[in-house]
């Protein structure tokens, strides 16, 4: 596929650059970015006003090998990952860890270089943006993970700002329910032969 | 786009479903007898009444009053039979954030082969006046059912079930997930065809984040069933009559939903057993550290083994007697019915299932010999290293009975010393007395030296003196010696869970002499000893020693001593043992710290 014709939403663009922004991928060709931080930081963003076309919704999954927790993840944000792997600008990497656990990495190929150089300064500052710190406009405002925590949290080096990012605390609604009882269930339960 | 709750986006609600009812399903561990004591506790036979229910423990019998953590789920028994099953109606009341109302009813179901079947009936969404909810806001409901049902049912588990589902969700299991069935009347977006769901982008995405991977989605009926490897989502004006299937076809989807958790610990209960290799090889080159972490890794994992094998015996019993009950239905009235298919790919699906849970237990027994042999060596390592200690003991033994000799002889010569010291003190008395050198004759004491009998008698005087004093001296270092080893010592094993911010204050008012904290692992051991207070009724005290593990909040072992024989020791360790609870160093609870 001729990479110099492929056309990328605004989201996708947005992404390819986040992720060779974080694996400094020209200069460092052999440095992939972990699947749950770039997650971390695709939350963040959305939520910063990033990634227009994203929303998020907690899922339960396994979390830094410490368990099932519900994990704010971007559907959108996978489905454009797996696209970007589709047309041959990303790549992934699958490993195992110390934990109960396996970690997909992720890295720009050699051909997103072309494309990269082709995004506009527009798509780059807006991501560039959630590494500047909101209180000494410093570029030192870089993602903290805490594994035993299980938190992440946006922390400037200048200034130590920090900002926490509720990756794995589901929001809430309101609502009412009832209680609905199975009719094919205890003293509800009717045979098998009356059902159909 | 709407704004929801306290969600941090502006959602795009491409999917909304009609009339939404929502079954969640699990597997846990159960048996018969479980099942009965469950209805124990729900006191089944007053089931119009309810109760509230908690996993809160009575440790204090003696106590007139407790208190709860301030959440109430209220569970009214519908129907039950003591050692089969219990359908009930719950009322849950947990915490949420603020400007968040939730109102939170549901049936739930659970019988003797641990099928756990939640239901809710969604009256009312956040910003939805009609009967219609979006799949985005869906996800965030399922979830929070999700995790309050959990907490729902972990105050009706025995304490041996909640061990068993924190060992498989690593001490997660609140947030463990269950199968989930969406059923609702209408869905707003409705396809040329059934694949138009699968669409790779929005569509897709939404219905994803709902149900996980999307699998497949057939035109049933009037509606759709749409397939995921988490959940189902069934569009239909009559679910009524798919019902059934759609539970048992649930369940054995939450068998294998558990099965992948359960998988996952004994992997890497294996890689750990790796691990561990290299660490008993560390602990034959003498590293003494890596074979108390094996042996710790070791006691823990046979453990774990045992439990998980525990398991495994559940899910046999359970997925047997689930196709027991399937096999009961009438063959002839599902010749030509379309469920007979789902029946048959259900029990496809459970035949499936046990071998994985056949083949898992290979694994197990793979695991526990492999760490039976791991456990062998370590033994032969740790008697290796008490051979050398005991060794080591003999040899320090051997040099301090050597040294007790050489202390004998110098105390002997001292002995000897002391008499030659004594005789000299006699004869400067007597000297001072009678005068060392002329003595005139004029005198009657001259008169006496200068006669045999005078002579004769000072000599028996100096003699008689000599061995007064010599008497003296020996008694009095007796004495001494007697009153240094009269002592009573105390040493008594607590074995007690303890508040430390409380030990810690009984401590300070205390004139501490030696405190020593002692770090392995997680564990912070500290020995503090430290003088008695100084009060009238207080028996007579030289120290008391604390041992504790300030990170376990646990009193391990306390040692005191005291100069006066006639003291009871066990008066001695009561009359502390008060001090310290009157000091409300066994108050553990936290919010008891808190009230």
């Amino acid at each position: 596929m001729n990479t110099d014709e492929l056309e990328l939403t605004i989201e996708q663009k947005e992404l390819l650059y986040l992720i060779s922004r974080l694996t400094d991928h020209l200069n460092c060709p052999d440095t992939w970015v972990k699947e749950t931080p770039l997650q971390a930081l695709m939350f963040h963003a959305i939520r910063k006003g990033l990634f227009n076309d994203y929303d998020y919704a907690p899922i339960s999954s396994s979390f830094l090998g410490q368990g099932r927790k519900f994990v704010n993840i971007s559907k959108e944000g996978e489905d454009d990952l797996g696209d970007l792997r589709e047309l041959g600008l990303l790549e992934t990497i699958r490993l195992s860890s110390s934990k109960p656990d396996f970690i997909t990495g992720y890295r720009p190929t050699i051909r997103s270089a072309k494309q990269l150089s082709q995004f506009t300064n527009e798509v780059k500052s807006r991501i560039d943006s959630l590494f500047i710190c909101p209180k000494c406009n410093e570029p030192t405002f870089n993602l903290v993970i805490d594994v035993d925590s299980s938190s992440f949290l946006m922390k400037c080096k200048s200034c130590s700002y920090n900002e926490d990012i509720p990756l794995i605390e589901p929001e809430d609604v309101s609502y009412s329910t009832k209680a609905y009882f199975f009719k094919t269930l205890g003293k509800h339960k009717t045979p098998r032969e009356d059902t159909k | 786009m709407t704004a929801v709750g306290n969600i941090g986006d502006v959602l795009t609600e491409v999917i909304k479903l009609k009339n939404v009812k929502i079954a969640l399903i699990e597997w846990l561990p159960f048996d018969r007898n479980q099942l009965s004591a469950l209805n124990i506790k729900l006191d089944s036979l007053h089931k119009r009444r309810g109760h509230i229910v908690t996993a809160i423990k009575d440790d204090s019998p003696e106590n007139l009053i407790f208190k709860d953590s301030g959440v109430s789920c209220k569970v009214i028994v519908e129907d039950f039979q003591p050692s089969e099953y219990v359908s009930f109606h719950a009322s849950l009341n947990f915490p949420e954030d603020a400007g968040i109302i939730q109102k939170e009813e549901l049936s739930g179901h659970i019988n003797s082969w641990g099928r756990v079947v939640y239901g809710a009936d969604i009256v009312e969404v956040e910003n939805s006046s009609d009967e219609w909810v979006s799949l985005d806001v869906l996800t965030r409901i399922i979830v929070d059912l999700t995790m309050d049902t959990s907490q729902m049912i972990d105050s009706l588990l025995t304490e041996y079930q909640r061990n068993l589902l924190d060992l498989v969700f690593m001490d997660e299991s609140s947030k463990r997930s269950k199968y989930l069935l969406i059923m609702a009347e209408d869905i707003s977006i409705r396809p040329e065809t059934p694949d138009g769901f699968l669409d790779g982008e929005e569509l897709q995405n939404e219905i994803e984040q709902v149900i996980g991977v999307l699998h497949k989605v057939e035109k049933i009926d009037d509606g759709y069933l749409i397939r995921g490897n988490v959940g189902q989502i069934v569009i239909s004006n009559h679910v009524n009559e798919f019902e059934q299937t759609l539970l048992e076809s649930g369940f054995s989807s939450a068998i294998k939903i558990f099965l992948d958790d359960y998988s996952a610990i004994i992997w890497h209960l294996w890689d750990e057993s790796r691990l561990i290799e290299k660490d008993i090889d560390k602990a034959m080159l003498g590293d003494i550290t890596s074979l108390t972490k094996a042996q710790n890794w070791i006691a823990r994992a046979s453990s774990d083994a045992i439990m998980l094998g525990d398991i495994l015996s559940y899910l046999r019993d359970s997925i047997s007697d689930f196709i027991e009950d399937l096999t009961k239905e009438d063959p002839t009235r599902l010749k030509d019915d379309p469920i007979l298919l789902e029946l048959k790919q259900i029990m496809n699906d459970s035949q499936i299932t046990t071998k994985r849970v056949n083949d898992t237990q290979k694994v197990i027994h793979g695991l526990e010999s492999k760490m039976m042999a791991l456990r062998d060596f370590s033994n032969t390592l740790a008697e290796k290293h008490m051979r050398k200690l005991s060794d080591s003991m003999a040899q320090n033994t051997k040099s301090l009975s050597q040294m007790t000799e050489s202390n004998n002889r110098a105390s002997d010569a001292l002995s000897i010393i002391e008499l030659i010291l004594a005789g000299s003190v006699i004869i400067d008395i007597v000297l001072v007395l009678v005068g060392e050198y002329a003595i005139p004759e004029w005198t009657w004491l001259g008169q006496l030296f200068s006669s045999g009998i005078g002579n004769l008698l000072i000599m028996l005087i100096t003699v008689t003196l000599w061995i007064g004093v010599f008497v003296f001296l020996r008694l009095s270092k007796r004495k001494l010696e007697s009153t240094a080893v009269k002592r009573q010592l105390g040493s008594n094993v607590i074995g007690k869970r303890c508040n430390v911010a409380a030990l810690e204050r009984f401590i300070e008012g205390r004139n501490v002499t030696l405190r020593n904290t002692d770090r392995e692992g997680d564990s912070r051991i500290v020995t503090v000893t430290c003088e008695p207070s100084s009060k009238k009724d207080q028996p007579e005290l030289d120290y008391i020693t604390l041992l504790y593990d300030a990170s376990e909040r646990f009193l391990i072992q306390m040692d005191f001593e005291t100069p006066d024989m006639t003291l009871d020791l066990d008066e001695c360790y009561e009359h502390i043992l008060k001090e310290m609870v009157g000091a409300g160093v066994f108050n553990n609870l936290d919010y008891d710290e808190s009230c």
